[in-house]
């Protein structure tokens, strides 16, 4: 059982979490990886459509 | 000049850059510099709520912060910053100190552009750790495998090549992606024809680096655009520390101009803004005549690809796309150097 006070952190003082501020609610994580994650070229789209 | 250096500094330190769609070497080294010094600052407020969980004290993490404000890093550093305030979200605490060690622990990333082969991800963590960035956007459809021998080979030589080529056509162009993008890694994707593959990734989380795909095919004048490509996402990440592009719902979907999968509005700007770059980076190499007769045909046909690229997706965004005034300004800026093409 964890018993140390969870740490609260300023999101608006973090780089990149303060764009996806208003998402923590729906799930952060998902939301930080739809707006700060990769952008993939694929073979298909880029060179065989 | 003092005045103008501190203007230049007060744009910068709030993220205030030109939306100018011209390659810009100097906007590219302010705008690195003032990602680390974000990270640097992020970390501190990091170690102020959480450095008893962490187990460390501020002058134990100084050392690493000096290094960071004062010089290029790995673009593993951004990455364990995302896992640590991940982790701490999770109450992860041992987790959280981990990569927080890890971080702290990273050297200087000195002596410019660093090429490097993915090893294999299965049995090693570093590795684990570039797939899981870099390809953290899709439903993990993409199979990464480390680059054989050969393949790496010839894409260092094409990668050469392509500087080379750039710094005689587009000199602007390269000077820029020397400043943006420090790490290459290379990878390899399935040779199964079926299978989904890719040609290149970016990540704001890996700010700096880029993947690419050695087993990609094409020769200087292909990995010339996927440069142009992929140092523009970055480009972009950069541009948005204090604001996104966009703020349409992640959760809304449309056709991308660059993938076959619907992609959300961010990305498809991306792709838009990205598709500019190449067939700006094409047609610069073509009206100077660095180019032989086999690639001026390849150029010609590519120019045209990455024009109708650029008319679907600006289409897309325009019906589509809630643009924040930086999201505006930039595609904007974008849309009047594509003009010869509408």
């Amino acid at each position: 059982m964890n018993t140390t006070t969870k740490v609260q952190l300023d999101w608006k003082k973090l780089l990149g979490f303060n764009l996806v501020v208003d998402d923590r609610a729906q799930g952060l994580t998902a939301a930080t990886l739809v707006k700060l994650g990769s952008k993939i070229g694929t073979k298909q789209g880029l060179k065989i459509r | 000049m003092a005045t103008a250096e501190t203007g230049l500094d007060r744009r910068m330190a709030a993220g205030n850059f030109s939306w100018d769609f011209e390659p810009d070497a100097v906007r590219a080294r302010q705008m690195d510099q003032l990602m680390r010094s974000r990270l640097a600052n992020s970390l501190r407020h990091i170690q102020e709520q959480a450095g008893t969980v962490l187990d460390t004290l501020p002058q134990e993490i100084e050392p690493f912060l000096g290094r960071l404000e004062a010089a290029p890093v790995s673009p593993v550093a951004f990455s364990y910053y995302f896992d640590i305030v991940l982790a701490l979200e999770r109450e992860e605490y041992a987790e959280a100190r981990g990569f927080w060690q890890k971080l702290i622990a990273l050297p200087s990333f000195s002596g410019g552009l660093r090429i490097q082969e993915l090893v294999d991800p299965r049995h090693d963590e570093a590795a684990a750790r570039y797939v899981r960035f870099f390809i953290a956007d899709t439903g993990s459809d993409f199979q990464i495998f480390p680059p054989r021998p050969e393949e790496s080979v010839q894409c260092r030589a094409l990668i050469e090549g392509a500087f080379d080529l750039m710094k005689a056509g587009d000199p602007a162009l390269a000077n820029e992606i020397s400043e943006l993008v420090r790490e290459i890694t290379l990878a390899s994707g399935s040779m199964d024809p079926a299978a989904l593959t890719f040609d290149g990734s970016s990540s704001f989380m890996m700010w700096g680096g880029i993947l690419l795909n050695a087993r990609r095919g094409g020769g200087v004048l292909e990995l010339v655009q996927m440069l142009a490509h992929e140092s523009a996402h970055n480009l972009l990440f950069g541009m948005t520390t204090e604001e996104p592009l966009t703020l349409n719902s992640e959760d809304e979907r449309y056709q991308s101009p660059l993938r076959i999968d619907p992609r959300p509005m961010e990305g498809i700007y991306h792709a838009t803004y990205v598709s500019a770059r190449m067939y700006r980076c094409v047609r610069r190499l073509l009206d100077s005549g660095v180019l032989d007769a086999s690639q001026t045909e390849l150029a010609e046909k590519d120019s045209a690809a990455n024009a109708q690229f650029f008319r679907g997706g600006w289409k897309v965004v325009e019906e589509h796309g809630r643009l924040t005034p930086l999201g505006r300004g930039l595609m904007d800026s974008a849309r009047a150097a594509m003009a010869a093409v509408f």
